[in-house]
């Protein structure tokens, strides 16, 4: 099987679970990349390239419903 | 009490003016008199006393009846009582007050209410003399335990009620810990699969499972705890640590209401004497008071200051909301049912009173600086462990 291309961004404010669903990407050999906050995210995201977002909605400052609007205008 | 029939002396009128007046007093008061005499052995109970304690008329000699009563009182309330009554003897109090449970041989199960002191000692030093009081507080007591009895129903229904209103903030509390641990599982899965299997990362893998089921654990506890139905016992208790505690069990659900919060805890508080749940429980709608206070605030502007500070030797707690202030009947926001929201039952505040109220403490509101309300609770400091 050969490996997945494109990103897969993990967005949620709790580290331990940002934690565990990279790795299990990573396990199956995706390029997954955590962020634990919508700030930190929107600092390294390039919108160019094929890219899979698993984002949380109930988030502290920014939330996951906030941060879509944000990304599709 | 001797039958003293030679002449009207200024001296027995003033005697038999005040026996009047004894007889009188306990008479209105309801009160059994007796007196015991350690050295002599002798004592003397009124009527009344025996009418109370019901002591027959035939027990009389010597401490009989102070021993019929004592073999009497409930033996659960037995140890303190003679405790107490030693205490008395060896001068170290003077007057003892004190409540307990009687088996009258007719009339079953009572409570008394029991006032004892020492006589003046007499130059013999033949021992003490003691005198007292008892009165049958029964109907009191059982109208006290039902109230007690029905503040426990309603502490347990409103937990029960706050409780359908976190639902939702507790299933996010532990669905994250069950989702942490699939994610893991599945992926030390999917590394054992492979050749060769990445161990160091599956170890690390392992302890993170093991971290997050505890956490469960805990959430689960938590609400265990909550759910309850228990006596108060006071405790020295961290109240840093409960506040602490009730925020983490609110957390998702202030996030879902937009509800931000700023701690300040602080650093080295004595301990409270405290129960644990009835304080978290105070902390609870406290929080949740604040949160729905500011529901109609625009989104950012749903601030809630929550501090713990020493105040003049107590430890205070405040909750402090932007919403819509108090109303201008202040003084009704603490009673049963008063309630300024549509679907509350106004239940909350009286709770928090009744709470406060049992750890000797109070409770109040105070319009915050700029806007909305400031709720705040003072308790004492819990005593150091006693010394005897």
């Amino acid at each position: 099987m050969s490996p997945p291309s494109g990103i897969v961004y993990v967005l949620d404010d709790e580290p331990e679970m940002v934690k565990a669903l990279t790795r299990l990407l990573r396990a199956r050999k995706f390029d997954a990349r955590g962020f634990t906050s919508a700030a930190e995210f929107l600092e390294s995201y390039r919108p160019e390239g094929i890219a899979c977002l698993v984002l949380d909605v109930a988030m502290p400052q920014i939330d996951g419903l906030a941060l879509q609007r944000r990304l599709t205008h | 009490v001797s039958g003293n029939t030679i002449g009207h002396s200024p001296t027995e009128a003033a005697l038999h003016a005040a026996q009047v007046r004894l007889a009188a007093g306990t008479e209105l008061a309801g009160l059994g008199y007796y007196e015991v005499d350690y050295g002599r052995r002798t004592c003397f109970l009124d009527d009344r006393f025996r009418n109370i304690c019901g002591v027959p008329p035939d027990v009389r000699h010597g401490l009989d009846p102070v021993q019929f009563w004592s073999d009497r009182v409930h033996p659960e309330d037995r140890p303190l009582l003679l405790d107490l009554r030693q205490k008395l003897h060896d001068g170290k109090v003077d007057r003892i007050a004190v409540e307990y449970r009687y088996q009258h041989p007719a009339e079953g199960r009572k409570w008394l209410h029991h006032l004892a002191r020492l006589a003046t000692q007499e130059p013999s030093g033949l021992g003490v003399r003691t005198f007292g009081v008892v009165r049958d507080i029964t109907a009191q007591k059982e109208a006290e335990l039902e109230t007690q009895e029905l503040r426990n129903n309603l502490q347990h229904l409103t937990r029960v009620n706050t409780l359908g209103a976190l639902s939702g903030s507790l299933a996010h509390e532990l669905n994250q810990p069950l989702g942490i641990i699939l994610s893991n599982a599945q992926a030390a899965q999917e590394l054992l699969a492979q050749e060769p299997p990445d161990l160091a990362e599956v170890r690390e893998i392992l302890s993170d499972i093991v971290a997050a089921d505890r956490r469960a654990g805990e959430v689960i506890e938590r609400l265990r705890a909550l759910l309850k139905r228990g006596q108060v016992s006071l405790q020295p208790l961290p109240l840093n640590q409960v506040v602490e505690e009730v925020l983490h069990l609110t957390r998702a659900d202030l996030i879902r209401r937009g509800v931000t919060v700023a701690c300040e805890l602080a650093p080295d508080l004595p301990p409270v004497a405290g129960d644990r749940v009835q304080l978290q429980q105070m902390v609870l709608n406290l929080i949740l008071n604040g949160a729905d206070a500011m529901a109609d605030n625009a989104p950012g502007g749903r601030r809630l200051h929550v501090r713990t500070t020493v105040h003049e030797g107590r430890i205070r707690a405040s909750v402090q909301d932007e919403g819509n202030g108090l109303p201008a009947d202040i003084d009704r926001l603490f009673q049963p049912f008063y309630t300024t929201k549509a679907e509350g039952l106004g239940l909350g505040l009286a709770i928090c009173w009744s709470i406060v109220t049992a750890h000797h403490g109070r409770l109040w509101a105070e319009p915050s600086p700029e806007r909305g309300a400031t709720f705040l609770f003072e308790l004492p400091v819990a005593p150091l462990p006693a010394e005897s």
